[in-house]
């Protein structure tokens, strides 16, 4: 079978009238492996084993709920996507405010969110909007973090307004 | 005819605004004042083909040819990026096709705006300068439209 990626560590002699490949499993993992997630794997599980899946996932309802509370009450914000049922992020839009507006400023204040179309231009369209911001919140956010997300929001609604 | 000012005297005055702010959010908000300011940008131009691409927001450029100097109007629907454009404008209008596609601008660097946003490296900001380099050089009959 032959390799369908060059890299480092792949290849044994390379002459000009031929290459011959290293042996398995080496032909077929070319370049640098994936050291670090490989070195953080144990502690993710041990992570996650520690707090149980039940508790994370009961952390993240929470702070989900608490953020969909809080942005609900800032004028002119609509939040796209409300099943029930839903992993802990807030996809929103607000009148008159370009996502990417918002994210330069969020970004300013210390507050990572995703805007723009999230790979899923067609749904966009469909929804006849430009794109959202999105708040993710992971089992090691808080509360507190939420509001700080809140406070920021303001403070840049004040600025764009 | 003759450019009322150089872009070196334009990047600095632009320098000088932007260092009377001395906090973030006062560089921002007087860059979003700018946006605001901007001379509105004609319906008929904020088409497809006026759009500058690799922005992640709409950018509108819309560019003529006047006694041999180059002229920009533009437009975008997110207001920080409407700032840019309009120091872009303020930069770049009114002046010779030649001194437009020679120019660096620097100033972009040192106005204090964070970094991913000001540098010339950033994607769409490097996407609206290539594009009005373009035009100019087309304008000012530098180079065809359509190099073969």
């Amino acid at each position: 079978m032959p390799p369908f990626l060059g890299g480092g560590e792949m290849i044994k002699e390379v002459t000009f009238e031929k290459t011959t490949y290293n042996e398995l499993p080496f032909k077929f993992e070319a370049g640098t492996p994936n050291i670090a997630d490989v070195i953080v794997i144990k502690p993710a599980i041990e992570f996650i084993n520690h707090f149980g899946k039940a508790n994370i996932r009961e952390h993240e309802d929470k702070l989900l709920s608490y953020a969909t509370q809080k942005l609900k009450a800032i004028d002119g914000l609509k939040i796209i996507g409300d099943v029930e049922k839903k992993v802990s992020v807030i996809s929103f839009i607000i009148d008159g405010v370009h996502p990417q507006d918002l994210a330069i400023l969020l970004d300013n204040q210390g507050i990572a969110v995703r805007t723009g179309h999230h790979c899923a231009q067609p749904l966009m369209q469909c929804l006849g909007i430009v794109g959202t911001t999105r708040a993710s919140f992971a089992a090691y956010n808080t509360i507190e973090e939420v509001d700080v997300m809140v406070q920021a929001l303001e403070k840049s609604l004040k600025m764009l307004r | 005819m003759e450019p009322i000012k150089n872009i070196k005297e334009i990047e600095q005055e632009l320098v000088d605004d932007f260092a009377m702010f001395e906090t973030w959010e006062e560089k921002y908000e007087y860059l979003i004042d700018l946006g605001k300011k901007l001379a509105p940008l004609n319906d008929e131009f904020k088409k497809e083909e006026y759009k500058i691409k690799g922005c992640q927001s709409s950018v509108w450029v819309h560019s003529f040819e006047k006694d041999g100097l180059i002229f920009f109007e533009g437009d975008s629907d997110a207001l920080i990026v409407k700032g840019l454009v309009s120091m872009m404008i303020m930069v770049f209008s009114g002046q010779k096709p030649d001194t437009i596609v020679g120019s660096d601008l620097e100033f972009l660097n040192t106005i204090g705006l964070s970094s991913h946003l000001a540098q010339t490296r950033s994607n769409g900001l490097r996407s609206m300068i290539k594009q009005m380099k373009l035009e100019a050089s087309v304008l000012g009959g530098l180079q065809s439209s359509n190099p073969q």
